[in-house]
């Protein structure tokens, strides 16, 4: 017996709980793959299309020192705690080393696994499998790109005004002098 | 209208037990009396069904009625939802899944690209050249059994043996001894990955630095494991040698590798001061693969600088005397070796062992032209030959064949 308030108290700390899960297309017919599973369910909205309902994510877990973050990149249910997980489908180390590489690994075969499932990813999982070529490209990875491109671009205007001043103040002093 | 008779007497039941409880108030329970459903032949769900279904009926006959259009419409769009093949039996609509398949089924086999292939060198494969550096090493039971420095040494044994089992235990010697004096393969330099896969210009400048993807797939060899590059500039390519080797042996590390490169390789002075030629050769075995450049260029090296300095006592009777042969037979510089057999070892088989060698290899030479028939020749023919044509240190290698010429032939190979 577990008393009604503790339960209240529980649900309110928990709060990740409430939040809703995410939708995923499924193939047509493929409904058969997933009829032994109870976790997830095949439902269909009033258009006819149907969808996967599931919990499970790939996301990436901190881990790692002060200063010094490493990821896992993992399965894991959406209501839980950041670094908990039922699988671990590869690494991420986002500090560059001596030849000013990112090293990051991928179990190519467990990620197709379980996005056929019905897996949510996260949004610098997509960066990743874009970038490796395994997916399309993530449209937020380029509007990033050119905000950069943008800003640097204003940057080096702004310098080259900076010297541009300074060169036409050393040739007055010399003049002057 | 048994149908509708079950539905009353629910309702009935329903009125009968949910409202007669304490907290209820006085409308917990609607109240529905027969008058209700006197008008309705049923529930409005199920006329609209009933009415669909005589209506489709009707349409197939031919019969017409007023919003035909509409069912049609709401029926046509429902067609998806069907499947595309009528089941007769519920075994075919939910098949039995190979649960092996799906999983290992497809995995990430990522071939080389094409013209990349492991190459050994053609000339050290042939069978007569093995034999030949085989018997050139030689056999010491002292120096291939040796104490090594680390190993746990066993106290030694004394067991009384009959012939036979003497005869089986020399057996097993011979392929110890094989093992021990097997050769590192001489192999042909690989040659640079060049691929690239895509070309994402919206991409540049998104970083500073070089992004690297493996593969972690569990059971593939590291020859068929993918890696990908994604440079700054939005790039896509293959990695290539050293990028690969760097990242297996993050993953897939192995005893006695390293990840960054020890300096003794560029500045060997004091190691070779102190002869540990054998220990560099060992080293260079255990950290580098035998196609990538730094093995040959290494072992290149080590060679060299034996053959200045003529220590080739060092690696007699070791399985990287063979490579050391080879390497010289190649490049056409057996003379430093001609003279350590004849003057050191006095030995005019190993002699003629080596000129046969280097006219294997070097078949276009004048020694190899003149000396068609290499069985029927003596050794002292066979080198004579080889010093006549195409020595360097013509004068030194004449005298040391004088004293084979000298002593007789039944003392020659005592």
């Amino acid at each position: 017996m577990v008393r009604l308030s503790w339960l209240l108290l529980e649900r309110v700390r928990n709060f990740r709980k409430l939040q809703t899960t995410r939708e995923r297309l499924v193939a047509r017919n493929a409904e058969c793959l997933f009829a032994g599973d109870e976790n997830i369910q095949v439902y269909s909205k009033l258009d006819g299309v149907p969808r996967l309902k599931n919990q499970y994510a790939i996301r990436l877990a901190k881990h790692g020192c002060p200063n010094r973050p490493f990821y896992h990149i993992v399965l894991a249910k959406t209501y839980d705690d950041r670094d908990t997980e039922i699988e671990q489908l590869g690494t991420y180390d986002p500090m560059p080393n001596i030849n000013n590489e990112k090293l990051c690994a991928l179990n190519f075969e467990r990620i197709k696994y379980h996005i056929a499932l019905g897996a949510y990813l996260t949004r610098p999982i997509r960066r990743l499998l874009g970038l490796s070529g395994f997916l399309p490209l993530d449209p937020t990875l380029l509007i990033f790109a050119e905000n950069l491109r943008r800003r640097k671009a204003i940057e080096q205007k702004i310098k080259s005004k900076e010297s541009e001043d300074s060169e036409e103040k050393t040739e007055t002093e010399k003049e002057v002098d | 209208m048994t149908t509708l008779l079950h539905r009353f007497t629910v309702a009935k039941l329903l009125r009968v037990a949910c409202c007669r409880s304490v907290y209820s108030g006085p409308e917990a329970y609607p109240v529905f009396s027969r008058q209700d459903f006197a008008e309705d032949d049923g529930t409005w769900e199920w006329k609209k069904l009933h009415n669909i279904r005589q209506r489709v009926v009707d349409i197939q006959n031919g019969i017409n009625h007023e919003g035909d259009k509409k069912i049609v419409d709401d029926e046509a769009r429902k067609v998806h939802l069907l499947p595309h093949k009528i089941y007769s039996k519920p075994e075919e609509y939910y098949p039995l899944t190979d649960v092996a398949k799906v999983v290992y089924g497809n995995k990430t086999k990522d071939p080389m690209p094409k013209g990349i292939k492991h190459k050994m060198d053609p000339d050290f494969i042939r069978p007569e050249v093995q034999d030949l550096l085989k018997s050139l090493t030689g056999r010491d039971p002292e120096i291939v059994f040796a104490e090594q420095t680390g190993l746990y040494t066993h106290m030694p044994r004394v067991r009384l043996l009959t012939t036979e089992q003497l005869n089986q235990e020399i057996k097993k010697m011979d392929e110890k001894f094989d093992e021990m004096l097997e050769m590192p393969p001489v192999m042909l330099e690989r040659e640079e990955i060049e691929e690239t896969i895509a070309f994402d210009e919206l991409l540049d400048g998104y970083e500073e630095g070089k992004l690297i993807f493996t593969d972690i797939t569990v059971d593939l060899k590291p020859d068929e494991r993918c890696m990908v590059v994604r440079e700054p500039t939005g790039l896509l390519r293959r990695a290539q040698w050293d990028e690969r080797d760097r990242a297996l042996g993050v993953y897939y590390p192995k005893r006695g590798r390293s990840l960054h490169k020890d300096p003794v390789f560029e500045n060997p002075q004091v190691a070779f001061k102190n002869q540990f030629h054998k220990n560099i050769l060992e080293r260079i075995l255990v950290e580098f693969v035998p196609d990538s450049k730094e093995f040959i260029h290494y072992t290149q090296m080590v060679y060299d600088e034996i053959d200045k300095e003529s220590q080739y006592d060092l690696l007699r009777s070791t399985r990287f005397f063979g490579g050391l042969a080879f390497y010289l037979a190649k490049h056409k510089s057996i003379d430093g070796l001609l003279k350590n057999i004849l003057e050191n070892k006095s030995s005019l088989p190993d002699a003629a062992d080596l000129v046969k060698l280097f006219c294997l290899i070097n078949n276009e030479s004048n020694t190899a032209k003149n000396l068609k028939d290499l069985n029927n020749c003596d050794d002292f023919r066979i080198v004579q030959v080889y010093v006549q044509n195409d020595a360097t240190m013509k004068k030194i290698l004449e005298l040391s064949l004088q004293t084979f010429q000298q002593i007789p032939q039944s003392a020659q190979n005592f």
